[in-house]
């Protein structure tokens, strides 16, 4: 405890980027105090979200007119309630489950596919790689938010649907950082090794690539969960998300916007929520992309 | 022209396939395509109007001789026309064309004039507080999605100062500043959620020039700290910005949605959410070819551009 401290002061509360220049440090001290709240905050708000239905908060939809626009911190509602005195700190917390359904199912299935896609190309190149390259230029020719709505337009609003929809705009990026991890190891000693031993090309990108490429597509699976978190609240804003009355923190900013002369924080505690769960997602990304960055890691 | 070459032959195939994966949206759906096109219209019992649309598609043959038909008329000009409201789509994409190609064009200058001085004060002191406090704050901005810039500009420029409207349009000729009023704050929303990717990339590049030899050599020969970063280390370190500038366009066209449907901007982006509200197919259809092909001619551009400003792209896809 007394050594965590000491570290605390001497890198920083924002850990230390730069620590292959000073003594050896263990990486949980080196990403910084910023990122264990970060995955503190994200703890805590899946915790609620999973057990919601135990815990000791109010129903989501149930009204109270007597109680509209109730200031945060009041008697009963901790966040305050909405224009139609719904509690605001359920609504968040069941808005949550939806977020969370969709950030830990679609960036994991746009990961299986961008590492199937972008192993191939980056290992066959050649025509492979071509073809991948114009299939994920095409997808990236439509704008992510636009190409979801649409996907839910012709076939339905359902949750299905939609992590269907975000994982395949999510494959891209994946796709892109797969192929080019994998064009640098395969020109490594331990893949000609196997080779010469007669591996097959399955069994090298299996055994020998995939354990190498996939350590820095963990940060991207991050990013993705934010981007996806974002998508989600700006489909729900703009009203073409899940139909009523699913709460989500997206229809929350939307309703709140209606009246945000009269009480912005109805806008602002859904908003806020989301703005802290992204950014707790980006920094963790961020500092294990620190960690795992195969240029500053010694190659 | 190698590289230009390379890459044509690689947009050529990326073009038939976004408009054929857009043409083909309508028919991928479950049901009858004339009951979709029609929705919930209460036309929709009309066997005139279906035989009618039957004949305008082409229903009876396949689907890719009706893609190259299609295909032929869009090049053309011409999108059909939608059966919900009895218009013609290029009419309507004409009308709304203007609006978003203006807060495009303004949201992008506005991005870039504070992204690029930015980018260059990043660099120039990297490492330094300057630079640590423009990533932090850039940091904040990343995590915050357009819509809720957009809502937290209205509620403070709009509902707490009162200085500009929070939605709406004037078109131009009602006055030149009536007319931007009702574009500053979309304006704002947009190009601020641009500004730290256009940031990141450009100090990147920017801090591998400082590092370059002749950076080294104006600064031995007493030029001003100005002179160098603009006149000699800036352009060299634009080539990454402008290719991300290309592939931003699918971002910049997401933000404009949302813009416009918050700011009721009458442009493509209202028209998309509110041909989804009136479940007009083929509006939404025509939409989302458009801003494909958008997409696509804007990188080829791009494209150009690039091996145009710097003579080193070709070089280097000749000698791979």
């Amino acid at each position: 405890m007394v050594e965590l401290v000491r570290n605390m002061f001497r890198l920083g509360w924002r850990g230390n980027r730069y620590s292959h220049k000073s003594t050896p440090v263990p990486w949980w001290i080196r990403v910084g105090f910023v990122f264990w709240l970060c995955v503190g905050w994200l703890f805590l708000i899946s915790f609620c979200a999973i057990f919601a239905d135990i815990l000791p908060f109010d129903d989501p939809l149930s009204t109270d007119l007597d109680q509209q626009f109730a200031p945060i911190l009041s008697e009963g509602h901790l966040l305050g309630t909405d224009s139609v005195g719904r509690d605001m700190l359920s609504r968040v917390v069941y808005g949550a489950r939806i977020s969370l359904q969709l950030a830990f199912t679609a960036p994991f299935i746009s990961l299986a596919f961008g590492l199937i896609l972008g192993m191939s190309a980056g290992y066959y190149r050649g025509r492979v790689d071509t073809a991948v390259s114009v299939f994920t230029d095409s997808i990236l020719a439509f704008p992510n938010i636009v190409g979801v709505m649409v996907i839910l337009f012709f076939f339905g609003s359902t949750l299905p649907v939609m992590i269907v929809a975000l994982a395949f705009f999510g494959i891209p990026p994946e796709v892109r950082v797969a192929r080019a991890n994998t064009i640098l190891f395969a020109e490594r000693e331990f893949v000609m090794a196997a080779r010469a031993q007669g591996a097959s090309n399955l069994r090298i990108m299996v055994r020998e690539l995939l354990p190498n490429v996939i350590i820095p597509m963990l940060s991207l699976v991050l990013f993705g969960m934010s981007i996806v978190i974002v998508i989600e609240g700006a489909l729900a804003f703009l009203g073409v998300g899940f139909p009523p009355p699913t709460p989500t923190w997206g229809k929350m900013i939307a309703d709140g916007f209606e009246e945000i002369a009269k009480a912005p924080q109805v806008t602002f505690v859904p908003a806020g929520v989301m703005f802290l769960t992204i950014l707790s997602l980006n920094m963790i990304g961020d500092r294990l992309r620190a960690l795992t960055d195969v240029k500053t890691s010694a190659v | 022209m190698a590289y230009l070459r390379k890459r044509l032959f690689h947009l050529i195939p990326v073009f038939f396939l976004v408009t054929f994966a857009s043409f083909a949206l309508v028919d991928l759906l479950p049901g009858d395509v004339v009951d979709t096109i029609l929705a919930d219209d209460e036309a929709a019992d009309d066997p005139e109007l279906r035989r009618q649309i039957e004949i305008d598609l082409g229903l009876d043959k396949p689907l890719v001789v009706r893609y190259v038909i299609w295909l032929g008329n869009l090049v053309q000009g011409d999108l059909g026309r939608s059966y919900i409201t009895g218009k013609k789509i290029s009419d309507l994409l004409a009308q709304r064309i203007p609006v978003t190609v203006q807060l495009m064009v303004m949201s992008l200058t506005f991005a870039l004039l504070l992204a690029i001085p930015l980018g260059i004060l990043s660099a120039f002191r990297s490492n330094r507080p300057v630079d640590r406090w423009i990533s932090a704050v850039a940091f904040g901005i990343v995590a915050t999605p357009t819509f809720v810039t957009a809502i937290v500009f209205i509620w403070v420029f709009a509902v707490l100062l009162q200085l500009l409207p929070a939605a709406g349009h004037a078109p131009l000729f009602f006055g030149f500043w009536e007319n931007m009023k009702h574009f500053i704050l979309p304006m704002l929303a947009i190009g601020l959620s641009e500004v730290p990717i256009f940031l990141r990339v450009l100090r990147v590049d920017m801090i591998t020039t400082l590092q370059e030899d002749y950076i080294a050599l104006a600064k031995a020969k007493g030029m001003s700290n100005m002179y160098i970063l603009f006149r000699h280390a800036l352009r060299p370190s634009l080539f990454t910005l402008i290719t991300v500038l290309g592939l931003q366009v699918g971002r910049l066209i997401s933000g404009l949605v949302i813009s416009e449907n918050i700011f009721a901007l009458p442009g493509i982006g209202k028209l998309l959410i509110d041909s989804i509200d009136a479940r007009d197919v083929l509006v939404v259809q025509a939409i989302v070819t458009i801003s494909a092909i958008a997409y696509v001619g804007i990188n080829l551009t791009v494209d150009i551009l690039y091996a145009v400003l710097d003579p080193r792209v070709n070089r280097r896809a000749e000698g791979h």
